[in-house]
């Protein structure tokens, strides 16, 4: 019995500790293509008021260190993120390490990635925070040792950052409730301004889930045909996304809309639809323009998705960091373009 | 105790061996400058970092060398940040921090004297019992937290010096409990040989019972520990600790069957994790190829433990 017991305990942990937690971000099955990344001046259909400033040509006087630090890297966007960062180093012969905790929600773990680019005395620090409160101790830490810290994508909260005296450099994020809505009306176009509309959130009380939700409450206050008959977290993930939406199934049968916060959940909807026996019957709109998602807006399972380039944002923190360091002044707040993405814009 | 200075050693000398290979890759790495690693900035982060699987680890000693195992211990960690935070919450100021550590702390023993009273009064096996009691206690804490992260309030944490001192305290605790006083020797009768430490009169139930609260407790302490770090409650919080616990505790030589085994082998266990996980970090190694390499270091470690025992006279 102890036997067993001991090698059952021992496989256990060679399981965890190997292959990754047992609750790993179901993100295995996004095989990612390398894309090329849109050149830096390109999206910018609109003249939004923090845009990308133009530095100039950046020609940094030494070949600074600087660290970009993720929430993970099992997640596309960060892949995506720490792709245009590094093209973007390299152009400007940079020393760039990027590094991520290895779940999303482990912000304890991504306190220590930050302590250790303190101690490896890197010139600036690019974070996308796993959290909008409790990485303030850590950056803290890099206030008090000198170096400037810009956040990008997840916005550290502003008054708690404020209360406790960090200084942050920029904001480089996407306007998450602009694109939500962006979404959010092309699916209540589509569904000809009338029926049961539903939406799949991101995580409550995170940022970006609670801008998003509120880019689609946008959007449904100006169609008055449209009903919401729920709306559910479903905690950015995928099988999550299935489970909660096959539930919503259950409780409302004539929902012929529905928003997801993110594409992962958008795919676990679209397989509770299928599995249900009513592919074609429900709209699906998504956000993140996944390469796992462009298949399925080719079938059209999947409607639309919003690309919200992290690319740019790994691309511009990199390049605020240096213009930076080389004594130029940086807006308080910079956006990036998003993207609405249909069928004729798949990949 | 011969055989355990021993291998003690052998294990102090691996963690040299891991230090200094760290010390010469992040020196390599500042193109042979000073090596990031033994800066001190960097040694206290090291400390720091793994103070939390150290603290949950020194618990889960007691309880493996007992005869038992508790997988809770995670949970019952975000349990705790989570009691910690809503408590502190609701009562402003300094007394609600008090107020909320020693709800933290109570939470704590009372879901180890939870898991210890189910193990000693039903006979279910420890494995089975902490396994359901991982969930009960990681459902509890998002009831709790409404599914939320929960921000202290006016909080400045980050200071290293208080999650240290809690770490060198519970360590101090518990090898001076397992090694000076009759109750830690009854629990390496206990582990030993259950029959053989009923029939020379030791309360093996009580004993038992006392490892489970005494792992609930470090874990409230490690929980403890997240606050002063992260000035928050947070369900999520470490997720996956007791088996990374386990892990320090059997990299530190302590048998699995029970019985045998020190901390001190433990805080070894786990500093060898944790210079890993750091010095790759400051390597910037990959994710990914960390678990690997961190993985390999933790089957390599107990294979070559076994074979030098087999061999052993």
């Amino acid at each position: 019995m102890r036997m067993t017991l001991t090698l059952f305990v021992l496989a256990g942990i060679g399981l965890a500790v190997l292959g990754g937690c047992p609750k790993a971000p179901p993100t295995t099955e996004t095989p990612v293509a390398v894309q090329p990344p849109p050149p830096l001046e390109a999206p910018a259909p609109q003249a939004a008021a923090g845009e990308m400033p133009d530095f100039g040509e950046l020609k940094p006087s030494k070949p600074y260190k600087v660290a970009l630090i993720m929430k993970t890297m099992s997640n596309p966007f960060f892949q995506a993120m720490e792709r245009g960062a590094k093209e973007e180093a390299g152009k400007l012969g940079l020393e760039l390490s990027s590094q991520a905790a290895e779940k999303e929600t482990d912000d304890e773990k991504q306190a220590g990635i930050v302590e250790n680019a303190i101690a490896q005395k890197v010139d600036a620090i690019v974070i996308a925070p796993a959290d909008s409160k409790t990485l303030i101790p850590a950056l803290l830490k890099a206030n008090a040792a000198g170096i400037p810290v810009i956040n990008v994508d997840n916005r550290i909260d502003a008054q708690a950052a404020q209360e406790a005296g960090l200084k942050l450099v920029t904001f480089i994020g996407p306007d998450n409730a602009a694109g939500a809505e962006k979404a959010a009306r092309h699916l209540f176009e589509a569904m000809g301004g009338t029926g049961k509309a539903a939406m799949l959130e991101g995580i409550r009380g995170v940022d970006n889930a609670e801008n998003r939700k509120r880019g689609f409450e946008r959007a449904l206050a100006d169609f008055s045909g449209i009903e919401l008959a729920d709306s559910q977290s479903a905690s950015w993930e995928l099988e999550q996304g299935d489970t909660v939406f096959t539930n919503m199934l259950t409780a409302h049968p004539d929902i012929t809309g529905l928003f997801c916060a993110n594409d992962m959940m958008a795919l676990g909807a679209i397989r509770a639809i299928e599995a249900a026996g009513q592919p074609g019957k429900i709209l699906v709109a998504g956000y993140d323009n996944l390469e796992a998602a462009q298949e399925k807006l080719k079938s059209g399972a999947l409607l639309c998705t919003i690309e919200q380039h992290p690319d740019l944002m790994g691309a511009y923190g990199v390049r605020c960091a240096v213009a930076l360091l080389e004594g130029q002044e940086i807006p308080r707040e910079i956006a990036v373009p998003t993207d609405l993405v249909t069928k004729a814009d798949a990949r | 105790m011969q055989w355990l200075n021993y291998r003690a050693l052998g294990m102090l000398i691996a963690l040299a061996v891991i230090c200094g290979v760290m010390t010469v890759l992040t020196s390599w790495r500042n193109d042979w400058g000073p090596p990031t690693f033994v800066s001190d900035v960097n040694l206290r982060n090291v400390l720091l970092q793994c103070s939390i699987t150290t603290v949950a680890a020194a618990g889960m000693t007691l309880v493996i060398i007992g005869g038992g195992i508790d997988l809770s211990v995670g949970s019952v960690l975000a349990l705790c940040t989570v009691a910690l935070a809503v408590v502190a919450r609701a009562l402003p100021g300094a007394p609600g921090i008090g107020a909320g550590v020693a709800g933290c702390l109570i939470a704590g023993a009372a879901f180890g004297l939870l898991n210890g009273l189910l193990i000693v009064r039903t006979g279910a096996p420890p494995f089975i019992v902490t396994l359901g009691t991982l969930l009960v206690g990681r459902g509890l804490a998002y009831v709790l937290a409404d599914g939320q992260t929960i921000h202290a309030q006016g909080v400045t944490a980050g200071a290293s010096a208080p999650p240290l001192l809690i770490t060198v305290g519970v360590v101090a605790a518990c090898h001076l409990f397992l090694s000076l006083t009759p109750t830690g020797r009854y629990v390496y009768a206990t582990g030993g040989s259950e029959e053989a430490a009923r029939l020379s009169g030791v309360p093996i139930g009580r004993v038992r019972l006392l490892t489970y609260v005494a792992s609930g407790l470090c874990a409230a302490l490690g929980a403890v520990i997240y606050w002063l770090r992260m000035a928050a409650g947070n369900p999520l919080a470490q997720d996956g600790l007791e088996l990374y616990a386990i892990a320090a505790v059997i990299v530190g030589g302590t048998s699995l069957s029970g019985g045998q085994g020190d901390i001190l082998g433990t805080v070894i266990g786990a500093l060898i994790m944790g210079v890993l996980a750091n010095g790759l970090g400051l390597l910037t190694v990959p994710d990914y190829w960390q678990k690997v390499i961190i993985g390999t270091v933790i089957v390599l470690a107990v294979a070559g433990d076994r074979l030098r025992r087999r061999r052993a006279p």
